[in-house]
């Protein structure tokens, strides 16, 4: 049996909630259900049956056939299944994720994976700001889980990262990992301006460099290449796979020593 | 036209009366039943209902710059943030002035005082007050931080000239009161004072906390000013330090009226391991033996919440408690403050012994004309739970299942257990109605004798407490059916009540230069005009004593 | 001759028929915002209203320039201070930043006329000023100023390094030497209350977030607090009010049952480049001493204004009175740091942007009930 697929039928005028298209929430129900649920942020009340065509399948899978950058909240608080987006998303991706896979063949918009705690995030384009990061007044960002971009990421990923991981194949914009608490994450390409602002604890592999660091970061000199590979390998066996950095030799600074200064940068020699 | 509340108990103990009976409502005011009962316009059917007057509270954080400020400092708790885990107690409270008027006038409260208005956030506080519907507001100003009362006091002026002083500031900011907030402890704070006692002398005027409290206290009495000086004393939250100064401080009313804010907060000992141990009952015994004093207890209720104070020192002292993990400190001329958030936990031996304390405080204090119904909202919990505190006073089996869920340790530092106290519906509605409008001098309600303000809250009684307070069957503001079966069905807007003492002439003067010298700043700013409010009558004018 | 007050495209029309114009316009629209916001008390509460009327994304014309003070205080807290407080209690004043001087120079004027005449551990001293800059921000050659060179891009670091040496962790060799932040971070720990004036607009979210977090640890020990200054600070007037009204300081939306906020999305600058969902704006620019307004918009606008010039473009404009000039009204006044009740000055037939907009709402309240 294949998933239940929501086909977009034109581009949508507005922004739309799809928070509520995930499989718990459409476990067992009809068409005539889900086509009436309610998806418009603007006083016209769209409902699903006026964006998508739904075509019904068992819901632990779901698909959206063409994406938009105004599919908002897709897989919201997902604790198991799995949804596929052939397209862009909007904003909020996979926001408080506890588990289950999200995988998104385009580019997103800002807050993916925010405050996530489990599962795993693929995103195959570009991510947009704030990467795995918190909303407004929250306290913490990525809690758990993975998130992995094939493009790049833009500004501020990892903003208060508590724990998990982030993969980012391409090149990281400005503030990356700005105020982090703890986890990991990886760059392949450059990360723009001074990355790790604020930070107080927590890992970066910075594999294609870093244009500068602030100050209160201090070289600490050659890294343990024993370390390294420890850790390149434990990715490669995990959802992350093989990392850059991989048997080549890095040095490491540590900071911010404006706040904590206990999280670690490593650069290429 | 006239309306028939027709056959429900009607509980109104500053009238005496508890017994079944119709109620008559004509033009917003409580009228004497008419010879010809049929007569009425309309017929509101309360069988088997209960009747009361409109709650009051009388010590609620529900407007102004600090109040605002938690609203700035903890979007995340709003409703709008979904997909989170459960919901919080403050989640449920709502943010706006506008949930605000409804979640209180749903509960059967038609009059809540904010209780501390600093004289330069007068208007902001007003204009949050002007767009909260359907209840009337009042306002208490702070004093007791300012350079010109301990100026004042430091220089010896005569008491006529301070009270003259008190009572521009009264009349500018349209306050219903005088409130006293860690006298003289915030101005400390500022000359990096950490620890300020009641005797303690605040750096560079040598002006004790004692000498504030009693200066404004006659100052207020002097006034006739009807609700007496509302004071929060020092070290609030302290173990042991908070118990010292709020005993001192009930020694001192020395025979005149003196209201002590949520004394809950002050009831901690440093006995036990945990070196934090109740001391409720003797705080209690103190209460009940000193006549002069009235109390409202500030009690804590379990679930995330954000603590809003005038208190700069206790707030900067308090937010390394902060949670979540931020805090906005305040100095501001006189008070400043600080807004802290906070999350009281079931399990832990603090808070459950908070929640302990201020029961034993509600329960062992003999009178309940003399302890008020608040949380200090929202410091020690949101208004909106109040239907489950009304529970816990009225039944003990209440208590019991709530003491069962706490920790071991606690029940042990508590003499809750053992009280047995239930309080009944006249001593709700003594407690709620009758001496709130006593304590405030506002005699047009908090009963329902002819010639009240027609506001009336109508419960279903039950079994369950906090069912019967958490939604009121109807409401009515000024003769107004504006809550049904706990809904609001029609809003409108309440009124200020204000005091309007005529100020001193030559004290107007003498501020106006004083504003401007100081501060560089007009002392109109300092007050709150009529037309400034956007509403038609935004004043009720309150007499002050002859 | 009688004042045009009222225009449709352009076109010079009587109040009925531009406020008619307007409710088609929104009639049509699917998601219409609220925006400019330049008005006083009674004219946002009339704003707020239509716009929750209308479902409307809301929004502030400067609500960037106080969008990082915003954000920096609400996740991770803040100290701040009221100027006239300041002007008694401050011996220190640290200006941070190359355009404090011009955006806060009113708030800098009652610090810099004055010397401290409050608390045992300030009064009487000369005030002592520092700036940190590229430019001498508190410049008058009478006062005590010390001014230490610093690039703008540079300040922040600089923050940094002075945090990390009151906490005695290390930092490596930033643009300014060991010696200088030693100069800064005493000038700081030895104010007997230092204040620190800094235009968060300048700094962005994690460097206010800095400066606050700096605060925070000279607080450890001695007392110090933030002025931040903002060049429309009728905007931060407007966040107070939505706050209070609505939940949220601006860039809000009523589109749905419970409002909601979303700090990105309905920005100003998003929503009228033609970028955003609104595809229709109601501008409000109406308060004395406000800059033109900003360049036409990219979606079709009802603007209501005190300032004909620019009712061009609109397809709807109304002329009104400008609040606490030609009427008396409530506006936010950042001297106080709070609001303040401002007195007409002349009398003006004009209507008032809330007469303009109550108006309105009660032309779309007619409609419906027509349509009912």
């Amino acid at each position: 049996m294949t998933g239940l697929t929501f086909r977009k039928r034109e581009e949508p005028a507005e922004r739309l909630d799809l928070s509520t298209l995930t499989p718990s929430r459409l476990a067992g129900m009809a068409e005539r259900e889900i086509v009436a649920l309610p998806v418009g942020t603007s006083r016209m009340g769209l409902r699903v049956g006026d964006v998508f065509d739904v075509i019904m399948g068992d819901a632990a899978t779901i698909c959206f056939e063409g994406g938009s950058h105004r599919f908002d909240r897709i897989g919201e608080a997902m604790e198991a299944g799995e949804i596929v987006v052939e397209g862009d998303a909007g904003v909020r991706l996979g926001r408080m994720l506890a588990g289950g896979q999200i995988s998104v063949s385009g580019s997103v918009g800002a807050h993916a994976g925010s405050a996530m705690s489990g599962g795993v995030i693929r995103i195959s384009g570009d991510a947009g700001e704030r990467l795995g990061g918190p909303l407004a007044g929250e306290m913490m960002g990525l809690k758990g889980g993975t998130i992995t971009v094939g493009g790049d990421a833009g500004a501020r990923a990892g903003d208060r990262m508590r724990r998990g991981v982030i993969f980012v194949k391409g090149a990281a914009g400005e503030d990356l990992a700005s105020r982090m608490i703890a986890g990991t994450i990886v760059v392949g390409g450059m990360a723009a301006a001074t990355p790790g602002r604020l930070m107080k604890r927590g890992t970066l592999f910075l594999c294609g460099g870093a244009e500068r660091f602030a100050p209160t970061f201090v070289d600490n000199g050659p890294a343990d290449l024993l370390i390294l590979k420890i850790m390149a390998d434990a990715f490669a066996k995990g959802e992350v796979g093989e990392v850059p950095f991989h048997g080549a030799p890095m040095r490491r600074l540590g900071g911010d020593t404006a706040v904590l200064g206990l999280g670690e940068v490593f650069l290429p020699l | 036209m006239l309306t028939r509340l027709s056959g429900g108990h009607v509980v109104d103990p500053a009238n005496g009366r508890d017994e079944v009976a119709d109620l008559f409502v004509k033009d917003g005011l409580v009228v004497d039943p008419p010879a010809n009962a049929q007569a009425a316009d309309e017929t509101i059917d309360c069988t088997g209902l209960v009747v009361m007057a409109g709650a009051i509270d009388i010590h609620s954080h529900i407007a102004g710059g600090h109040v605002n400020t938690a609203r700035l400092l903890l979007p995340e708790w709003h409703r709008a943030f979904q997909a989170r885990p459960g919901e919080t107690a403050l989640s449920k409270v709502g943010w706006t002035t506008e949930e605000t008027g409804l979640l209180y006038a749903e509960m059967g409260f038609t009059t809540v005082v904010e209780p501390a208005m600093a004289p330069s956030s007068a208007l902001h506080a007003h204009l949050e007050l002007a767009d909260t519907p359907i209840i009337d507001k009042a306002t208490l100003v702070v004093l007791g931080n300012d350079d010109m009362l301990m100026s004042m006091i430091r220089e010896g002026e005569s008491e006529s000239a301070i009270a003259d002083y008190v009572a521009w500031t009264v009349s500018a900011s349209r306050a219903l009161g005088v409130k006293c907030i860690n006298a003289g402890g915030s101005a400390a704070f500022k000359e990096n004072v950490r620890r300020f006692d009641f005797d303690d002398v605040v750096p560079d005027y040598g002006v004790s906390s004692r000498q504030i409290v009693k200066t404004l206290q006659t100052a207020v009495t002097s006034l006739g000013i009807p609700h007496p000086l509302h004071v929060h004393c020092n070290n609030l939250g302290v173990p042991g330090a908070s118990s010292d100064s709020i005993e001192a401080t009930i020694r001192a009313a020395e025979g005149a009226p003196l209201h002590l804010a949520h004394i809950q907060f002050y009831g901690y000992g440093t006995e036990g391991k945990r070196r934090f141990s109740s001391r409720g009952q003797k705080l209690a015994e103190l209460v009940n033996a000193t006549p002069e004093i009235t109390v409202d207890i500030g009690q804590v209720m379990f679930g995330q919440t954000v603590t809003i104070s005038s208190d700069e020192l206790r707030q900067f002292a308090g937010r390394g408690q902060a949670s979540p993990r931020k805090s906005i400190i305040f100095d501001h001329e006189a008070n400043g403050g600080g807004v802290v958030p906070m999350n009281y936990k079931q399990k832990s031996y603090f808070n459950a012994l908070q929640w302990a304390i201020g029961l034993e405080l509600f329960l062992l204090i003999e009178d309940p004309s003399r302890v008020f119904f608040t949380t200090d909202h929202p410091n020690g919990a949101p208004f909106t739970t109040y239907p489950d505190i009304f529970a816990l006073l009225m039944d003990r089996s209440v208590r019991a299942k709530w003491l069962d869920a706490l920790p071991k340790s606690v029940v042990k530092m508590t003499s809750l257990p053992q009280i047995e106290r239930e309080y009944t519906l006249n001593e709700i509605a003594t407690m709620t109605r009758a001496s709130p409008a006593r304590l405030l001098g506002t005699t047009d309600r908090g009963h329902l004798g002819a010639g009240a303000v027609a506001d009336v809250a109508v419960y279903r009684p039950g079994d369950d407490k906090a069912t019967m307070f958490g939604k009121a069957a109807y409401v009515l503001k000024d003769g107004e059916l504006v809550v049904k079966d706990g809904q609001v069905v029609k809003r409108k807007f309440g009124r200020a009540l204000t005091l309007r003492p005529e100020p001193d002439k030559a004290m107007k003067t003498r501020l106006d230069r004083y504003f401007d010298d100081k501060y560089g700043l007009s002392a109109r700013w300092f007050e709150v005009p009529h037309g400034a409010l956007g509403r038609e009558d935004p004043f009720k004018v309150v007499p002050c004593r002859a | 001759m009688t004042v045009d007050t009222a225009w449709i495209d352009g076109q010079p029309a009587t109040r009925e028929d531009a406020l008619q114009a307007a409710a088609d316009l929104l009639g049509e629209s699917r998601q219409p915002f609220v925006g400019g916001l330049r008005t006083d008390v009674a004219g946002l509460r009339s704003a707020l209203s239509l716009a929750r009327r209308i479902g409307a994304v809301v929004d502030h014309s400067g609500s960037a320039a106080i969008y990082p003070f915003i954000v920096a205080a609400r996740e991770s807290g803040a100290f701040l201070a009221a100027p006239a407080e300041m002007r008694r209690r401050a011996d220190r004043v640290l200006i941070v930043g190359d355009t404090a001087a011009e955006t806060g120079a009113a708030v800098i004027g009652m610090l810099t006329e004055t010397a401290p005449d409050l608390g045992v551990r300030t009064r009487g001293a000369e005030r002592l000023f520092m700036s940190l800059g590229s430019r001498n921000a508190a410049s008058p050659g009478s006062l005590k100023t010390r001014h230490v060179d610093c690039a703008g891009g540079e300040i922040a670091d600089v923050l940094g390094m002075v945090r990390a040496k009151l906490a005695g962790r290390r930092a490596t060799e930033g643009a300014l030497g060991e010696e200088t932040i030693t100069t800064i971070t005493s000038f700081l720990t030895e104010a007997g209350f230092c204040c620190i004036v800094f235009s968060p607009a300048e700094f962005g979210e994690l460097g206010t977030e800095q400066i606050f977090g700096l605060l925070a640890g000279l607080n450890e020990t001695t007392r110090a607090s933030a002025l931040p200054v903002f060049s429309e600070a009728d905007a931060m007037g407007a966040a107070l009010q939505t706050t209070w009204t609505a939940g949220f300081p601006l860039r809000l939306s009523f589109g749905r049952s419970t409002t909601e906020h979303d700090a990105a999305l309905n920005a100003s600058e998003r929503q009228l480049s033609g970028d955003g969902e609104a595809d229709l704006a109601i501008l409000v620019d109406a308060i004395a001493g406000a800059s033109p307004a900003k360049s036409p918009t990219a979606i079709p606008t009802i603007m209501i204004t005190a300032d004909p010039a620019s009712a061009g473009t609109a397809r709807v404009a109304f002329l009104v009175a400008t609040a606490g000039r030609d009427h008396d009204g409530v506006l936010y006044d950042p001297r106080f740091g709070s609001f303040v009740a401002k007195a007409a000055q002349t009398k003006s037939e004009l209507p008032s942007v809330a007469e303009i907009l109550d108006a309105l709402t009660e032309q779309l309240g007619e409609r419906a009930r027509n349509a009912a």
